[in-house]
């Protein structure tokens, strides 16, 4: 599957996908990105974008500044949730406590 | 203009230490309910905003020895020459603090921010506005805080963000 194969519908709010791929050395590895409003790389960087919105040209925009390689095989799971993160975040104690181990 | 300076891991340490020992007493019935499309729409204001405010007080609260009556923080005023802290702020999920300036307290500005979640500092330099996110864990930014020459800023957090303001 490549990149233009990736049919998003409708503008997500909150968009989860999972990308695997093989890497330079032949290694096969999966990562998955979360984009509200921005999108996150699961080794915790950041692409910040202005748009609350985004389209298929915008996810595909995204994925290409991050340089993946859409080339290899993929398999990609879409999920829209509803406005809030309330419905998909941590709770505010289990955020709290991720933050306690974290330190 | 960058904004971003390196760390002092005496006062990492001791805001570290800090946050162990408070983080408990945050209240846990908050929750800030701003969308970042909220804080994308801002306009800039046209006077002057001295104080930075959030759009509730479920957005925000302090910790609970706030400003310099902790003895971990005196120790940061300290380290870092600074004349005082100015706050102890927690922010929660999904708020913003409004563009503001801070010109009501002139001097030179540095904050010690954690967060693990996105959260990012948007400052007018030059009439452009520059989204500076913040580092998972610990991330320093100093400015000065001049009335002549005031630096608009505006922040947003999706997770719990610990700010720690000194002014020196």
């Amino acid at each position: 599957m490549s990149i233009e194969d990736i049919t998003i519908t409708e503008p997500y709010k909150i968009l989860f996908f999972t990308y695997e791929g093989v890497n330079d050395q032949g290694f096969p590895y999966t990562t998955s990105y979360e984009v509200y409003p921005s999108y996150k790389s699961i080794d915790g960087s950041w692409v910040n974008t202005s748009e609350n919105m985004f389209n298929e040209d915008d996810i595909k925009s995204l994925i290409s500044q991050h340089k993946l390689d859409w080339t290899e095989s993929v398999t990609t799971d879409y999920k829209a949730f509803v406005d809030s993160q309330v419905l998909t975040n941590p709770s505010l104690e289990q955020q709290i406590d991720e933050i306690l181990a974290s330190l | 203009m960058t904004l971003k300076i390196d760390a002092n891991q005496k006062v990492v340490d001791l805001l570290t230490e800090y946050v162990k020992l408070n983080i408990k007493s945050i209240p846990l019935d908050r929750f800030g309910n701003q969308s970042y499309h909220d804080f994308d729409s801002q306009q800039l204001p046209n006077k002057n905003v001295d104080k930075g405010f959030f759009s509730s007080t479920d957005s925000f609260t302090y910790f609970k020895h706030y400003h310099n009556s902790h003895a971990l923080i005196e120790k940061c005023n300290a380290i870092l020459k600074a004349k005082e802290n100015t706050n102890c702020l927690v922010y929660y999920p999904n708020s913003f603090m409004h563009w503001h300036t801070n010109s009501d307290n002139p001097g030179i500005r540095t904050y010690y921010t954690y967060s693990l979640g996105y959260s990012l500092f948007r400052y007018i330099d030059n009439d452009n506005i520059i989204d500076d996110v913040d580092s998972v864990g610990w991330t320093v930014r100093q400015f000065a805080v001049d009335i002549k020459k005031p630096l608009w800023h505006t922040i947003w957090s999706s997770g719990f963000r610990f700010s720690f303001g000194f002014n020196t």
